[in-house]
């Protein structure tokens, strides 16, 4: 069975060359659509107007943080797959990325294969829970 | 961890002071050396990101940055621990390159001390900083290359600092910034408006303007006239980005005008267009101060851009001159078709020339301001410019290509004296084209319009938009083809969202054409028939070919798709290139030459290479000083041509002093023992030597031939111990060991980096060997061409196999890099060794 779903990505950084970066990897190395703000603080209005299969977001930002994010999915029970890609590496993001659920914590300056690989292993988790639930209903 | 706390000195009976400076000399050089390692290795990381696998941001160049700047600092002074205090001048070099990589890096830029006004003749590029980089490129064309260039002086970024501090601004500014969103359009037009009213209703502070006036009149005084033009100069301006024509300028300025002109330039740091720029570049605004330049000003007849080379074609042999009668605002503005002229580099043939049709001129009144003359009928089609200053603009023209090490756009103006004067040079940006041209059939494409010039290649579709000001822009749809009359400044508010540009006039030299191929979108100019483009139309504009297209085509806007290396291009790729520009180039490779020195560094890695060079050279030096007035070293005697110098940690000096060779059966070291018998058993390669690439300034590889050098090579040896520091040809390889009756004890560790190959050559033999050292046990880190290996805890016999295999390995893959021209060619020799190895 193939689930007929648009395969989306939200992109945030504060940094718009790495967002710049980021869409020209997903163009490039995949068929998903991609969006992208530098704005963390859209962040939640974005949210409440679209729905996305994965997010990619760094950890701090003025105003919003990646793990705000990460909480604001979890805590609202959102099916988007987080993957955090972040220059602050500390062991306390790490796990606390992990405990809401964060589907990947990558170190910057990232592979590009690398990420492309998270992000196709970030969306057949999100179809595979797409699936469950039509499944369950 | 210091690494001579790995080896336990057993001076013995031997123990004595001229030991004990040999034993202290050694812990400063093995220090220098981990640091000169470390740096090395942050160096071939940053290389190996540049290439285009890796996606990083700003962070990541700060971060390096900062390691290998406080690596330096310290080889810096362990090198004058060691070397004594002539190797200061090793720092001074080292903050010269320092402060110019801080202009390059966006951000963190604080604004230096530095007085209001500056006069040109006191400028150079190092002053950029302060001054802005197109004031201080017209100090360094004046000053240091004594080029034609008008009097002037500076208005410095210190200035606008006073001004924003005395008015309490910065606070307000940011925070109209912060809430803006760069895709509204609206916002950038009413935000930038509250911002520019905001700086216009602030007064100049009181010091600030008798600086000007005084700068003025000082100016004036030196020229035969009293006419200026101000120019913007913004800090990070034409450096990583060209910021073309995205700030005010004002021609012809009165002195009673200084001051509101002065603020209105200010104010043009937050045009709807400018502050699109600088966001969309990631730069903030508080990191790009103004300065402005007050220039005297050329009563111009003819005046013009000339391209070192074409920016869409840079393999095409021949500069460009573009020009018109009068002013050259009309040029960059894009108001008038220019001639254009087209020179050979090397022989100033002209190869091409296109007389254009200019109906008009600007002009500078007397009494300031200018003014549009409208030029005789029968004068209209003459040339603009003649021969000699064609040739004279082309000599310039390479000079400041060679100087900057990159194309550059220059533009020029010629006084009514027939003198010509250079008015600011910048560096070009260049289009790569795809090499293998696609065949497409157009034949049954119907072709609307054909333009003359190919602005930005490339091809895109889409609907038709007419625009012809400002006002039209916010209700460009995404994706639209625009067509205009003329470029204008407005327009590069839109250029992220169309996908062609089509314009009646203008040239390849205008701010809008510099800009259009910035964002690669492709552009066409000279179209007279561009009103036969109906609005709402689909078209396809073939830009490379100068051809518009009815309908959508996709095989066309494929197949014109310049190779932009996407990752290259993007600006955080341009940013760690230019900062890699003064990182990583070798300038200085030949120790014995005469300008092996340490001013003569362009980079940190000639600094480092530096002082690695001197440290070993002075540690021999230092040994020779002392009592014994002799060498401790002595000198290896083999017949392979190279050159080891060999000092004993746990002996003195021989007894007989004439002894100053050890032959190769008489080394003592078992560790040097064994990987000497590596060497010797593959021997120096027989092949005549092949030619060597220099490692590129710029763009381009230049081919040397080689003698097969070797430099100054040493060992620092004891019974149990071995550091060996070779330096083969290109590449240097530097092997520790020590093998003792304790497996914990025992080690190797293995650096090898550089080449003469180019980087991507460099970095398959780094690859190879990584493969073949995994397969006897190494743990390994590579970074770009830096390899750093380590195996330990292993038995004698464990530690002399790996050595002499090390010996072996490190004769094959002498100048192999040469050879490994892609990763197949480097896959079979990888095979290769193994086999002969013996490693299967």
């Amino acid at each position: 069975m193939k689930l007929d779903m648009k395969r989306t990505i939200l992109a945030i950084d504060s940094e718009v060359h790495m967002l710049k970066l980021l869409e020209q990897v997903i163009e490039e190395g995949s068929s998903y659509r991609i969006k992208t703000t530098h704005n963390a603080l859209e962040v939640p209005e974005i949210l409440s107007r679209e729905a996305f299969s994965v997010i990619i977001t760094e950890i701090e930002m003025p105003g919003f943080s990646g793990i705000d994010i990460l909480k604001k999915i979890h805590d609202e029970e959102r099916a988007e797959e987080v993957i955090i890609l972040t220059a602050f590496t500390s062991l306390e993001y790490a796990l606390e990325a992990f405990k809401y659920g964060a589907s990947d914590f990558i170190a910057k300056p990232v592979e590009k294969k690398r990420l492309v690989n998270s992000v196709n292993r970030a969306m057949k988790r999100y179809e595979d829970k797409m699936l469950a639930q039509l499944t369950d209903n | 961890m210091d690494k001579t706390e790995n080896y336990k000195f057993d001076s013995g009976e031997n123990s004595n002071s001229d030991l004990q400076t040999i034993q202290k000399n050694f812990a400063l050089f093995l220090g220098l050396l981990e640091q000169n390692n470390n740096v090395l290795g942050i160096m071939g990381d940053m290389e190996e990101k540049s290439q285009g696998e890796y996606l990083f941001d700003i962070h990541y160049i700060r971060e390096c940055l900062t390691e290998i700047r406080n690596g330096i600092i310290q080889i810096i002074n362990k090198m004058v621990a060691l070397g004594g205090p002539e190797y200061e001048s090793l720092r001074v070099r080292f903050n010269e390159i320092d402060s110019v990589l801080e202009t390059v890096l966006p951000g963190q830029q604080t604004i230096k001390k530095d007085s209001l006004t500056v006069s040109f003749d006191r400028l150079n590029r190092n002053r950029a900083y302060s001054v802005g980089s197109k004031n201080a490129q017209l100090g360094e064309m004046k000053s240091r290359l004594n080029m034609p260039v008008p009097e002037g002086f500076a208005i410095t970024a210190r200035a606008y600092q006073h001004f924003v501090d005395a008015n309490d601004l910065q606070a307000r500014i940011s925070r109209r910034i912060d809430s803006l969103d760069i895709k509204s359009y609206d916002d950038l037009v009413r935000i930038g408006g509250e911002i520019r009213e905001m700086i216009n209703a602030s007064p100049i502070p009181l010091d600030l303007v008798s600086s000007i006036l005084q700068s003025y009149r000082e100016l004036i005084m030196r020229t035969s006239h009293g006419m200026i033009s101000m120019r913007s100069s913004a800090i990070g301006e034409d450096t990583l980005f060209s910021f073309a024509g995205q700030y005010a300028s004002y021609l012809n300025v009165r002195e009673e005008d200084l001051i509101d002109k002065y603020r209105e330039i200010l104010a043009s740091k937050f045009t709807p267009q400018a502050i699109y720029y600088f966001l969309s570049h990631s730069l903030s605004e508080a990191e790009l101060a103004m300065s402005v330049g007050c220039v005297s000003m050329i009563d111009a007849k003819a005046s013009g851009v000339v391209y070192s080379r074409d920016p869409i074609d840079p393999k095409d042999d021949s500069i460009i001159v573009n020009s018109i009668f009068g002013l050259g605002k009309y040029l960059v503005n894009g108001s008038l078709t220019p001639d254009e002229f087209r020179l050979s580099r090397d022989e100033g043939k002209i190869l091409y020339s296109r007389i254009a049709k200019k109906p008009v001129r600007l002009i500078n009144l007397h009494d300031g301001g200018t003014i549009e003359e409208a030029i005789p009928e029968e004068e209209q089609r003459e040339p603009s410019i003649g021969e000699k200053h064609l040739q004279e603009l082309r000599e310039y023209a390479l000079q400041l290509e060679q100087h900057y090490r990159m194309p550059q756009d220059i533009e020029w103006a010629i006084d009514n004296k027939d003198k010509l004067f250079l008015l600011q040079s910048r560096p070009l940006q260049i289009i790569r084209l795809k090499s293998d041209a696609v065949q497409l059939d157009t034949a049954h494409k119907k072709k609307i319009v054909i333009g003359r010039t190919t602005v930005c290649p490339g091809a895109g579709a889409g609907p038709v938009y007419h625009v012809s000001s400002f006002n039209d822009l916010p209700n460009v749809p995404e994706g639209a083809v625009l067509i205009t009359h003329h470029p204008f400044p407005g327009l590069i508010t839109i250029m992220s969202k169309v996908s062609a540009i089509v314009s009646r006039i203008g040239g390849l030299a205008s701010h809008m054409a510099t800009i259009a191929r910035e964002y690669h979108v492709p552009t066409i100019s000279g179209v007279p028939e561009y009103k036969m483009l109906k609005s709402g139309h689909i078209v396809t504009v073939d830009a490379t070919e100068k051809t518009i297209y009815a309908g959508k085509h996709e095989d066309i806007v494929k197949a014109r798709k310049p190779e932009y290396d996407l990752f290259e291009d993007s600006g955080i790729h341009r940013v760690l290139d230019r900062v890699l520009d003064l990182v990583t180039p070798l300038r200085l490779l030949h120790p014995a030459e005469d300008d092996f020195l340490p001013e003569n560094c362009i980079s940190f890695h000639d600094i480092t290479r530096f002082a690695h060079q001197k440290s070993m050279e002075e540690m021999f030096r230092r040994s020779q000083e002392m009592e014994s007035k002799e060498w401790l070293g002595y000198k290896l005697k083999s017949d392979l041509p190279v050159d080891i110098s060999i000092i004993y940690l746990d002996r003195g000096l021989s007894d007989d002093v004439k002894e100053k060779y050890i032959t190769e059966k008489d080394i003592e070291a078992t560790p040097m023992r064994n990987f000497w018998a590596g060497i010797k058993a593959e021997g120096w390669p027989v092949k005549s030597p092949l030619p060597v690439f220099t490692r590129g300034l710029g763009t381009g590889l230049t081919l040397k031939t080689t003698n097969d050098y070797s430099e100054f090579s040493f060992a620092v040896l004891g019974r149990e111990y071995m550091m060996l520091s070779l330096r083969m040809g290109y590449h240097f390889v530097t092997v520790e060991a020590m093998r003792t009756d304790e497996m914990g004890n025992n080690y190797i560790h293995m650096q090898y980096k550089d080449g003469g190959a180019t980087l991507d050559r460099r970095i398959r033999r780094i690859e190879l060997l990584k493969n073949i050292l995994s397969h006897i046990g190494f743990s390994q880190q590579k970074k770009g061409d830096f390899l750093n290996a380590g195996v330990s805890y292993q038995d004698k016999k464990e530690i002399d196999e790996k050595l002499f295999l090390l010996g072996r390995l490190t004769m094959k893959t002498k100048q192999l890099d040469m050879a490994l021209s892609n990763d197949a060619v480097a896959e079979w020799y990888t095979r290769d060794f193994i086999k002969k190895l013996g490693l299967e």
